[in-house]
């Protein structure tokens, strides 16, 4: 069982080009108020309204707990600075140079037909909280995209590391009874069945 | 693609609806299951947006907002999507594999600009003819505009009907965000069934989907968006 796994990190640089020079720059964030509404589906996403709970350290009263609200907005309402991927890269690590604080990595395209290639990486793109999961074979993300916010354009750029959880010891033990039945079922069946 | 539009917006939502104990998903056991950093479960932690109950759940960090009711669990991409919004959701799914789950929606969301005001126009009326519109609304001082396509695409024939529950809901909106733009969202449903002696558990079934259909359906998204463009616009 692989019980190694790999790290996420994230880091942004920001280059600023002034891709559009036209006015175009200022009319992108255009915003009605009349919202066409979205037929709710039980499986696309909704959104939902806050709940409210009293701040800590406030006086014992009876206080409302409001439900959240599922509200008929589209995803098109949520005010959040706008990304779409330009390109993005599937790495592996293959090799780690801490003295030099560089990593050797393999990459692989998402868009478009582009061979994998070879690179190096340096490890001051990798934030702190991930530093200790970069290890030969760790897989990573790449993303260089574009973000809109408030009429401004920007290519960025985000590393992060491919999380999985590590068992537990108990479901560790509970995959070894299991596979004990089972290896006991097959070995009953071939004394059965000899072949 | 051709330049008729350009990609301004791209999110993602992993939906599945089933029976959740909300109280579970906090910050804390995420980075104690190490689908998380401690930096993001700090961010998390502090966000005012935070909501930790019985009944609702609501962990926002820098790159997905994770929302829990007791009969759904969403979680939606915040900045560029990543495969890491995959991962995050294989990986709870895999900790949680009883849970039970009736069903699991794979969504992307798109907003495109077209190049031209003319297109924007001409995609509406593509694929919402307005002939028989106009022929009950003669009076020409009445715009009529298309507001929202939703096509559903199913196995089966038409006349024999669907084969299964699964199927693909595309939704073609004017956009609220861009100028002359236009809103596609594709939802990738599949429902969970597992029948009786089969030892599946429905977690592991939910992480089956993910693992199989995700990436193919955010590739199926864009072709489908761009497509839909390219035919409408040329």
């Amino acid at each position: 069982m692989n019980m190694w796994h790999e790290g996420q990190a994230r880091n942004r640089t920001w280059y600023s080009f002034n891709l559009r020079a036209t006015d175009t720059l200022g009319d992108l964030a255009a915003e009605t108020d009349d919202l066409p509404t979205v037929q709710i589906v039980e499986t696309s996403p909704q959104e939902s309204g806050a709940v409210e709970i009293p701040p800590a350290g406030a006086p014992a009263t009876r206080t409302e707990i409001r439900l959240p609200v599922i509200e008929k907005h589209s995803a098109a309402y949520q005010e959040v600075p706008r990304t779409a991927p330009i390109q993005i890269w599937e790495g592996r690590v293959v090799s780690v140079d801490r003295k030099k604080g560089i990593m050797e990595v393999l990459l692989s395209a998402k868009f478009g037909e582009v061979p994998d290639h070879t690179g190096e990486i340096s490890l001051e793109w990798v934030v702190e909280q991930d530093a200790g999961l970069v290890v030969p074979g760790a897989i990573f993300y790449w993303t260089l995209y574009k973000e809109t916010k408030r009429g401004s354009i920007s290519n960025s750029q985000e590393l992060r590391f491919r999380r999985l959880p590590s068992w537990s010891r108990t479901q560790i033990e509970n995959m070894r009874v299991e596979a004990e039945k089972i290896l006991a079922r097959i070995r009953s069946q071939d004394q059965a069945n000899p072949s | 693609m051709a330049t008729a539009a350009s990609i301004e917006m791209l999110t993602s939502a992993i939906v599945v609806v089933g029976d959740f104990n909300p109280s579970i998903y906090s910050p804390d056991w995420l980075e104690g299951s190490q689908l998380i950093g401690a930096a993001d479960a700090d961010g998390a932690r502090q966000h005012e947006n935070l909501v930790l109950t019985k009944q609702v759940s609501k962990v926002e960090s820098e790159w997905f907002i994770l929302d829990v009711l007791q009969d759904r669990f969403s979680l939606t991409s915040k900045g560029p999507v990543a495969p890491t919004l995959r991962d995050l959701a294989v990986g709870i799914f895999s900790l949680l594999p009883h849970t039970p789950v009736r069903a699991i929606g794979l969504n992307f969301m798109a907003h495109y600009k077209l190049s031209k005001d003319d297109d924007w126009h001409r995609l509406g009326d593509t694929l919402v003819p307005k002939t028989v519109w106009r022929e009950l609304y003669k009076d020409e001082k009445l715009n009529i505009g298309m507001a929202d396509v939703t096509v559903l695409v199913q196995e089966g024939k038409r006349e024999e009907g669907p084969t299964s529950g699964a199927l693909k809901r595309l939704s073609v909106q004017p956009s609220a965000k861009v100028k002359n733009g236009v809103y596609f969202a594709l939802n990738d449903h599949h429902p969970i069934d597992i029948k009786k002696g089969d030892s599946s558990m429905p977690g592991e079934v939910v992480v089956s989907v993910i693992n199989d259909h995700w990436q193919r359906t955010w590739d199926e998204a864009l072709a489908v968006f761009a497509g839909v463009i390219e035919r409408a616009c040329g």
